[in-house]
């Protein structure tokens, strides 16, 4: 029996033969002249995008600030926040899959529909914006934009929203779903919901390990899982320091980019208003080659676009732009280090490249924090893939 | 759906820089001459129309282009030509994808893989003519989870080591391996199948 080795060499070799005849010796000057005209397109709709993005930039400080305005207003109740990262404990030994009714992760709009027309799942869940592999390879974690996090197990509100995720292996692929959790005595009453829309994550743990094998929502779409095995944690964050949310969004240019968030609160900050709030942000920015040079001599500045979204709250759009104030070493890499004292917020950030990905750790609330440049350094230098790389 | 960030607000921050230097494109267009027909062979396997691989190569070509000047390790401009590839027709099956999925929601997921005929439950790739040999080995390596089609192409069409295959995509050796011996794998249970 041929093996599949052979198989493939012959049939590359006579994929190879059929290019040859077709294509010839090569490109055409015309192809060429094309191809140097279309690189000046794409130079010129680069330069408009960039000036659009720096036009509506939001500084670092200004995203962690907001992130640190959403998190302060919901620390009393830890189950308000995003679906919290699992600890190495539990990534090490999965639960298994949960059991339950699953909705179909793409869903409907919940605006003006009443909590009981939708028996089993009673919010609503847009599609999903991206699906990570765990850390373990029994584990994906679903970003998605749903409902209000329930306060706590005896919030009445039937606006709010907890998410579980359910997963089945039928055949040789995985179905997966969310099922909505509301509160058990929720009014009877009509209820209209507005339709504000919370990022939130949902890890669902896997029967059996995922091995490569397809994953297909309960209405049977099939379902892209980004590969979080080269996405790289920090393995000593200042002490007191817990990961309690993240996000991953994909570019929408389509280049294969993507933004992979977390965000790091003290465990035992007492403070009660936004003002008070300390948290960090760990980013990984895949740029897939076309934006971004972190480098000596460039100005570096963290943006998002108009309009965006922060856990549902619109990022404000004021800018601050900041310059590095040092250099050290990450990873083998040399890291720029930043230290801006904006008028609300005095924000340190870490941010050095590797390969065609940017990573960004930046401190807002340095003053409260307790948390100095070296301790963020420290953090970052620590940092490494779930298997060590 | 993962593909369609456009309908949801992502909370995406980027990092942007000012700067530029000075573009020095020679060595990528001689690449690109003398290397044509090894990155349209490429994209022809990545891509799950054949007829659209020159449309990739040259669309990668002009990218590449585009961002050489920023490109700060120039010491290796195949593999980067080479990645672009990857990254441009990873983008044309996502787009496909999504449109697809815009113009047939109704039809069952069988009968979405751009490979068949419209309508059709057959398993003919529509692009069957064009490919030389063997369709059924064609047809599986489309099947196969992306990441897993990228390392098994680059190691039998590039001939790629895992460590350059590793470059290209971005990802570990440790990964390279384990997605080749998934594929390899899940393409002999593919071809398997009665």
């Amino acid at each position: 029996m041929i093996s599949i080795d052979d198989r493939l060499t012959a049939f590359v070799a006579s994929e190879r033969a059929t290019v040859a005849t077709e294509v010839g010796a090569g490109p055409t000057g015309d192809e060429v002249h094309a191809a140097h005209g279309r690189a000046h397109q794409i130079q010129r709709a680069s330069r408009r995008r960039r000036a659009a993005v720096l036009a509506a930039a939001v500084a670092a400080v200004m995203a962690v600030g907001t992130a640190a305005l959403w998190q302060a207003q919901h620390r009393d109740d830890p189950s308000s926040v995003t679906a919290a990262i699992p600890t190495p404990a539990q990534l090490d030994n999965p639960t298994g899959p949960q059991t339950g009714p699953a909705a179909p992760l793409s869903a409907f709009a919940h605006e003006g529909r009443t909590g009981d027309d939708i028996p089993g799942v009673m919010r609503g869940v847009t599609d999903p914006i991206v699906v990570r592999t765990g850390f373990s390879d029994r584990q994906l974690v679903v970003s998605f934009v749903g409902g209000r996090p329930r306060a706590s197990d005896g919030d009445t509100d039937p606006c709010a929203t907890d998410y579980v995720g359910t997963a089945r292996l039928a055949g040789d692929r995985f179905v997966v779903g969310l099922s909505g959790v509301q509160a058990p005595s929720r009014p009877k009453s009509t209820v209209f919901c507005t339709a504000e829309g919370y990022l939130r994550t949902a890890v669902i743990n896997l029967p059996e390990p995922l091995a490569g094998r397809a994953v297909v929502t309960t209405d049977d779409q099939p379902v892209e899982v980004v590969d979080a095995s080269t996405f790289l944690i920090p393995r000593t964050p200042p002490t007191g320091w817990t990961p309690r949310s993240e996000s991953l969004g994909l570019s929408q240019t389509g280049d294969g980019g993507f933004s992979w968030v977390q965000t790091y609160l003290s465990i035992d900050a007492t403070a009660t208003n936004a003002s008070d709030a300390s948290s960090i942000g760990v980013q990984e920015i895949e740029t897939a080659g076309n934006t971004v040079d972190v480098a000596d001599g460039l100005r570096v500045l963290a943006a998002t676009a108009p309009g965006q979204t922060l856990d549902g709250r619109v990022v404000d759009n004021t800018q601050g732009l900041m310059s590095p104030v040092g250099r050290t070493t990450v990873r083998g890499r040399q890291a720029l280090l930043f230290d801006y004292a904006g008028p609300q917020l005095h924000t340190l950030a870490v941010i050095w490249q590797e390969g065609t990905r940017v990573h960004a750790i930046t401190l807002g609330r340095a003053d409260t924090s307790g948390v100095t440049m070296d301790g963020l350094v420290a953090m970052a230098q620590s940092m490494t893939t779930a298997t060590g790389g | 759906m993962a593909d369609e960030p456009e309908t949801t607000e992502v909370p995406t921050s980027h990092l942007v820089v000012e700067g530029a230097s000075d573009p020095d494109d020679a060595a990528l267009e001689a690449l690109f001459r003398t290397g044509y027909r090894d990155l349209v062979l490429l994209a022809r396997l990545l891509v799950d129309l054949p007829e659209d691989a020159e449309e990739v190569v040259q669309e990668a070509f002009a990218r590449a282009l585009a961002s050489w000047s920023r490109v700060r390790d120039k010491q290796h401009p195949a593999a980067y030509l080479r990645a672009v590839v990857v990254n441009v027709s990873r983008d044309r099956l996502r787009r496909r994808r999504v449109a697809r999925r815009h113009t047939t929601t109704s039809r069952p997921a069988e009968d979405l893989d751009p490979r068949r005929s419209p309508g059709s439950a057959s398993s003919q790739p529509s692009g069957e003519g064009l490919r030389a040999g063997d369709s059924d080995l064609a047809d599986a390596l489309h099947r196969l989870p992306r990441r897993q089609r990228e390392c098994v192409v680059l190691r039998f069409a590039d001939d790629c080591s895992t460590a350059e295959t590793a470059s290209v995509l971005g990802i570990s050796e440790g990964s390279v391996k384990t997605h080749l011996h998934r594929g390899l794998a899940a393409l002999q249970r593919l071809l398997e199948e009665p």
